[in-house]
């Protein structure tokens, strides 16, 4: 027996993709060239590799016993790795010792006119896959088993039914800041395009939450703390003190009536006034109240006016310590803040409102019950406009360049709302493009602009202009007139964008999900793995992760649901073995990788006196790896051996076939 | 005789050239949305289009050089700044002027004053020492002749040998 | 003893001599408007700042007209222009007007950020041993009095507390391009220019389409004047609504507009519209009364030997108002 290992024998198979890979690059040049790479046994090219065919293919030459590694050239392994890596642990072979060349987003897509370019690009990633399929190493997956658990953050329409849905099968713990769930669905009146009142759906799913034996409720919570082991993770959640003991509280709001501190309502967008022991709103789940302790004076009027004795003033903020298998984030969205946007006057001119302080306003259990009032006079206003995309479409710093998707809906939405309410008015719409996508949605425009007659304009504003009696003077331009016109209004609203959370880093820094370049939750893969986020088990969903209406955030509650529930469903989970190692002997302790992982999982052994890796913690970036002055640090299936490999193939063809 | 047909016929001609220009290239990106029209003082007194001048240009519609329009813009970069796609507007209509001169539509107007900066140096001048300007500098208890071009003969030399080095008579005759 | 006192109080009165500028004049000022240049000359001495003349300085080349029918003349004469400064080594160019700062500061910039360009005009200018290397500042009268002198430094300077009530005028080129503008403020929410009038001591007063453009820039008012003259009687008429002692400006072509055209618009008034009589004054000159100088060594006389000379709208009523002011110290002796 020969100490040597054996020589390894790879097999290449190049991927035509129907045109896409083969118009581009001549799949006999490249394959025969393949033929010749060192190490290789035999290469080959089909129509379309990952059809069940292209697999038998390779599947056949695994069996042949000719062939003992894999390398596929074809699209990026983001789409297919899983699909060949099946093919040979179907076969018995470690399905690790797989490679795939990325050659369609790399070389032909990108060289469409300039096919001797792409040719030499997919010659390289060939030889380089090849390469370092020769230096695999064979790597077992671990596995561990999954609480029974999961963990919602944040309690909108999409948190809640996540939750509704888990529920029916494990223990589900909901986390809303909040003191109420609901999120923004319950600050709307009707919604679009059905025009079915917003509480009445909201409500009697708000109960079930409150009501259900499987669902653990914690309001007034925020994350403090995740230690993020895959399938077991570990989280703390501070319960804020409320003042009072929601195990006794009615909820028949006599403190509420006693107590003589009045602020602005935050749910009402400060339109409206509560008191300093409040409910949010009269449907609020918990229907407890709650003491917000920045306004309370500590009269202890309160206090003599329970009846049942539920005030407690001596509470204290409560940790909580959950274990749970998936986590799903449905932290939801905030709305653009126009002011600086000084041309459209919001908070300087007092008759400007944003689309949510008019959603306030409609809805019957509002500030105001209802009666749409211009704050300047508490009188209805005759005339009002809606400016489209403020803060959206727009690529200045400070605005976002995308579509917010619900702005021309709502607008829309509550021009008929308002002509419902007074006939005799007149209604503006000023937009770019009226984007009314969806079921249903262009069939609701067109029924506003034929029977409610509501003015469409086309054409951004330019300014606003404030009279004495603070009535606005629109100023902009028809696009479809080319004419410029000035429009008096009573009232304007502004139509603002749909924005990530204020607060989003720090979840992101919690859960360990990525950001997109719009700041918003970043999906696994847009198309294919829309509800995941790159750490298994933590879900994504609503319009946490892109601006989104009440449909589909409802649908991506529910495909985050059924994904978290395939997560625990088995008991168990495979942890990725690209985990990184110390090598403890060379390990010289200085701690400095210890800062940088972004997830938090490595330690400092202090018996040994060297850094330790948690394995099933490890998202293997390689943060560390890098930064080890002592390179003591190695990385499955990233070795240094395995990427210096894939760097020496790159070396002009003759010196490497003589070097190997 | 058949009348002309008045069918527009595209051509990317001018938003071609524009593109030569990386930030200019941005026109290209516009979504006619309006808003340099809207916030166009010049729109609210002239036939000044802003947002159309940018949709002629695309289209490689000529009338964009040969028409007055481009000419009535006072260059207050309101639509610059505010353009969504931060297209730089101004100077789009700058470049379109540059190439409207180029194919022989300068507005007789702003001859002269061409001719007085290309032979005095002053696009205003004092109109010499006994100008009733040169008499109010003298009430001002200023020098009589400011201490410019007009006071420096040779100034004036160096502005005609750069003049000449760009050939700048052959582009704008003013001799 | 006296001596002693003298020279503290002349120290006193020429606080900024560690300023120095080249000055830039352009054509308005010099050539139509020298009561800027009396007025601007004369507080700067006052104050101690040091002004070196740039000898032979042509047109900047106006922005509007130049830049619109050659980029290559505009970019040439411009550049020109910026090696005076450079060779009476100086880095500071001060220009008091809008226009020649909108040239000036977006040659220096395309001369400092475009290796390209750089290249092609420093070969123009060695036709005659010219080269700007890059080492001048431009700036604007606005941006020296906010940044170098200070708002705090200008309220001590305040003598005469005069409580105008003014129509501030910021003009374009100053505050557009935002992003190359010297002050960091949205070009539709500046508050320098009122900072500014506040601190020596007036108020600013605020009226609808004040962030407009006069009219005149862009060639607009060399190629159309009518159409130019719409946008400054639009203003106008605005500012007569909030009433106002004076115009203040920071730009001779704004002057001009706001006062020649003001005379000029009259054939554009409606029927039995009363015609516009709104003393208009630069800022220096501004500056200067709040400084307790007397008018006339800022330059606001009208001489009568002259027809047809700047300024074309009588200060009178604004004097008469400032007569009646007193010296602060007078009012606190009182
Ligand atoms: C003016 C307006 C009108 C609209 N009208 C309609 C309509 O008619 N029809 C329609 O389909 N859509 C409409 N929409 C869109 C709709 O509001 C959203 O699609 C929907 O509310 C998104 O729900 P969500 O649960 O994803 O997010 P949210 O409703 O934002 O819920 C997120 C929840 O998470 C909580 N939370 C946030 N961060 C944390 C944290 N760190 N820890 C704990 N909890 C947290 C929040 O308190 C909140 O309760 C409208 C939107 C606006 C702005
Ligand atoms: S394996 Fe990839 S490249 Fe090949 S056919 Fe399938 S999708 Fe296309
Ligand atoms: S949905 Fe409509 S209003 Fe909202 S950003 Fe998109 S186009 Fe603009
Ligand atoms: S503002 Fe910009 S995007 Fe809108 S029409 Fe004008 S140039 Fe086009
Ligand atoms: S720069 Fe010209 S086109 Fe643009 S807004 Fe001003 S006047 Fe109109």
């Amino acid at each position: 027996m020969s100490l040597e290992r054996p020589k390894p024998r790879v097999a290449v198979y190049i991927c035509h993709c129907g045109k896409n890979i083969a118009d581009v690059i001549d799949m006999d040049e490249i394959t025969e060239y393949a033929k010749h790479i060192p190490n290789v046994a035999l290469a080959k090219n089909y129509k379309f590799m990952c059809s069940n065919a292209g697999q038998d293919l390779i599947a056949e030459d695994l069996k042949s016993g000719k062939v003992d590694r894999v390398v596929v050239a074809a699209c990026s392994p983001l789409m297919h790795e899983e699909t060949y890596r099946r093919v040979l642990r179907e076969n018995n072979f470690n399905e690790f010792f797989f490679e795939q060349a990325n050659i369609r987003e790399h070389a032909s897509w990108v060289n469409l006119r300039d096919h001797k370019g792409a040719m030499e690009i997919a010659k390289d990633h060939v030889k380089m896959a090849v390469a370092k399929v020769s230096n695999d190493r064979p790597l077992i997956r671990q596995k561990v088993e999954v609480t029974q658990e999961a963990l919602i953050v944040g309690a909108g329409i999409t948190g809640m039914f996540a939750t509704l849905d888990l529920a029916n099968k494990y223990k589900v713990h909901l986390v809303e800041r909040t003191p109420t769930i609901g999120g923004h669905m319950a600050q709307l009146d009707k919604t679009f395009p059905t025009m079915d009142c917003s509480a009445c759906i909201t409500t009697p799913k708000m109960v079930e939450v409150g009501r259900h034996p499987n669902i653990n409720l914690l309001t007034y919570s925020e994350i403090e703390n995740v230690d993020l082991n895959v399938g077991n993770f570990e989280v703390q959640v501070r319960k804020k003190s409320r003042r009072i003991n929601h195990l006794i509280c009615t909820g028949c709001g006599a403190c509420g009536e006693v107590c003589p501190i009045t602020v602005p309502n935050e749910f009402d967008y400060n339109m409206g006034y509560r008191r300093a022991a409040y409910v949010p709103f009269p449907q609020a789940i918990p229907a407890q109240y709650t003491i917000d302790i920045k306004n309370c004076i500590e009269c202890k009027l309160c206090v003599d006016a329970c009846e049942v004795n539920a005030i407690d003033f001596n509470q204290e903020d409560e940790i909580i310590d959950l274990k749970v298998g998936s986590i799903i984030i449905a932290t939801g969205n905030d709305i653009f803040d126009p002011s600086k946007l000084y041309r459209y006057g919001y908070q300087k001119y007092k008759n400007v409102l944003i689309a949510i302080e008019m959603e306030r306003l409609l809805s019957s259990t509002g500030p105001t019950l209802g009666k749409v009032i211009k704050p300047s006079d508490h009188k209805t206003p005759k005339r009002i406009g809606f400016l489209q995309c403020v803060g959206s479409r727009d690529f200045h710093e400070g605005t976002h360049k995308y579509c917010s998707r619900v702005c021309c809906m709502y607008a829309i939405k509550q021009a008929r709302q308002f002509k419902e309410k007074y006939p005799d008015s007149e209604v503006f719409i000023f937009y770019i493009d009226m984007r009314t996508f969806g079921k249903g949605y262009e069939e609701f425009y067109e029924i506003a602009a034929r029977e409610y007659g509501i003015n469409f304009i086309r054409g951004r504003i330019g300014e606003v202009f404030e009279n004495n009696d603070g009535s606005l003077i629109i100023r902009g331009s028809d696009t479809l007139l080319a004419e410029k016109y000035e429009i008096e209004v009573d009232m304007l609203i502004l139509s603002t964008a749909i924005e990530a959370r204020k607060d989003a880093d720090e979840v992101s820094r919690f859960f360990g999900v990525q950001f997109s370049e719009d700041g918003f939750f970043m999906e696994a893969h847009p198309k294919l793995k829309p509800v995941d986020s790159l750490s298994p088990g933590i879900f994504i969903a609503g319009t946490c992760q892109a601006p989104r209406d009440i449909p589909d955030a409802v649908a991506q509650a529910k495909a985050a649901a059924s994904s978290a529930d395939n997560f625990m469903f088995s008991g168990e989970v495979e942890i990725e073995p690209y985990y990184s190692m110390v090598q403890p002997e060379i390990c010289s302790g200085c701690r400095s990788c210890i800062p940088l992982c972004p997830y938090d999982a490595i330690s400092f052994d202090e018996t040994t006196n060297t850094a330790d890796i948690n394995a099933i913690k490890c998202k293997g970036c390689g943060v560390c790896v890098a930064s080890c002055p002592s390179n003591a640090i190695i990385q499955n299936h990233f070795t240094r051996n395995q990427i210096l490999s894939e760097v020496r193939a790159l070396k002009p063809w003759e010196n490497y076939i003589k070097e190997n | 005789m058949p009348q002309d047909q008045k069918l527009l016929k595209y051509s990317s001609e001018y938003s071609d050239e524009l593109s030569l220009d990386d930030e200019l290239k941005k026109i290209r990106s516009c979504i006619q949305c309006g808003m340099c029209s809207a916030v166009c003082p010049s729109g609210s007194f002239t036939a000044l289009v802003t947002r159309k001048i940018m949709r002629k240009a695309l289209a490689g519609d000529h009338s964009v050089l040969s028409g007055p329009e481009i000419w009535y813009c006072s260059t207050c970069f309101n639509c610059y700044e505010r353009c969504p796609r931060t297209i730089p507007v101004t100077n789009v209509i700058l470049r379109l002027r540059n190439m409207a001169v180029r194919e022989g539509y300068l507005p007789d107007n702003l001859k002269s004053v061409i001719k007085n900066l290309a032979n005095t140096g002053h696009a205003v001048p004092l109109g010499g020492p006994d100008s009733k300007w040169a008499k109010l500098r003298e009430l001002h208890k200023l020098k009589k002749v400011p201490p410019t071009v007009h006071s420096f003969p040779e100034a004036l030399d160096e502005l005609f040998t750069l003049l000449d080095k760009i050939k700048f008579n052959a582009r704008i005759p003013y001799r | 003893m006296t001596e002693i006192k003298e020279k503290k109080e002349e120290l006193i009165e020429k606080p900024f001599s560690d300023l120095k500028y080249s000055l830039y004049l352009g054509c308005v000022i010099p050539n139509r408007y020298p009561m800027i240049e009396r007025a601007s000359r004369f507080v700067f001495d006052k104050l101690g700042i040091e002004i070196i003349d740039m000898n032979g300085a042509t047109c900047c080349p106006a922005p509007g007209v130049f830049r619109s029918v050659d980029k290559a003349l505009w970019l040439t004469l411009g550049a020109r222009n910026l090696t005076i400064a450079q060779n009476n080594n100086t880095t500071e160019l001060l220009t008091l007007c809008n226009g020649c700062f909108g040239t000036l500061h977006e040659v220096e910039h395309e001369m400092k950020s475009n290796p390209e360009i750089n290249k092609r005009i420093n070969e123009v200018l060695a036709e005659k041993n010219l080269h700007f290397d890059g080492s001048v500042n431009v700036r604007q009268v606005m941006d020296v009095l906010y940044f170098d002198i200070g708002l705090e430094r200008l309220k001590s300077l305040v003598k005469r507390t005069l409580n105008l009530r003014t129509a501030i005028h910021y003009g374009c080129h100053i505050l557009k391009p935002a992003t190359t503008q010297l002050f960091g403020q949205d070009p539709d929410n500046p508050t320098f220019f009122d900072e500014v009038v506040e601190a020596i001591g007036s108020k600013s007063i605020d009226y609808r389409e004040k962030l407009m453009c006069c009219g005149a820039g862009g060639s607009l008012r060399t190629g159309f004047k009518d159409s130019s003259l719409q946008y400054t009687l639009a203003k106008l008429r605005e500012i007569r609504k909030v009433g106002v002692d004076c115009i203040v400006v920071c730009c001779p072509f704004c002057h001009l507009q706001f006062d020649l055209g003001q005379v000029e618009v009259s054939k554009l008034l409606d029927e039995g519209e009363e015609e516009f009589r709104i003393p208009v004054i630069f800022i220096t000159q501004l500056l200067g009364l709040a400084m307790g100088y007397e008018p006339e060594d800022l330059g606001m006389i009208k001489p009568t030997e002259l027809k047809g000379i700047s300024p074309f709208i009588s200060f009178d009523p604004l004097l008469k108002k400032i007569e009646s002011i007193p010296l602060d110290e007078a009012k606190r002796d009182k």
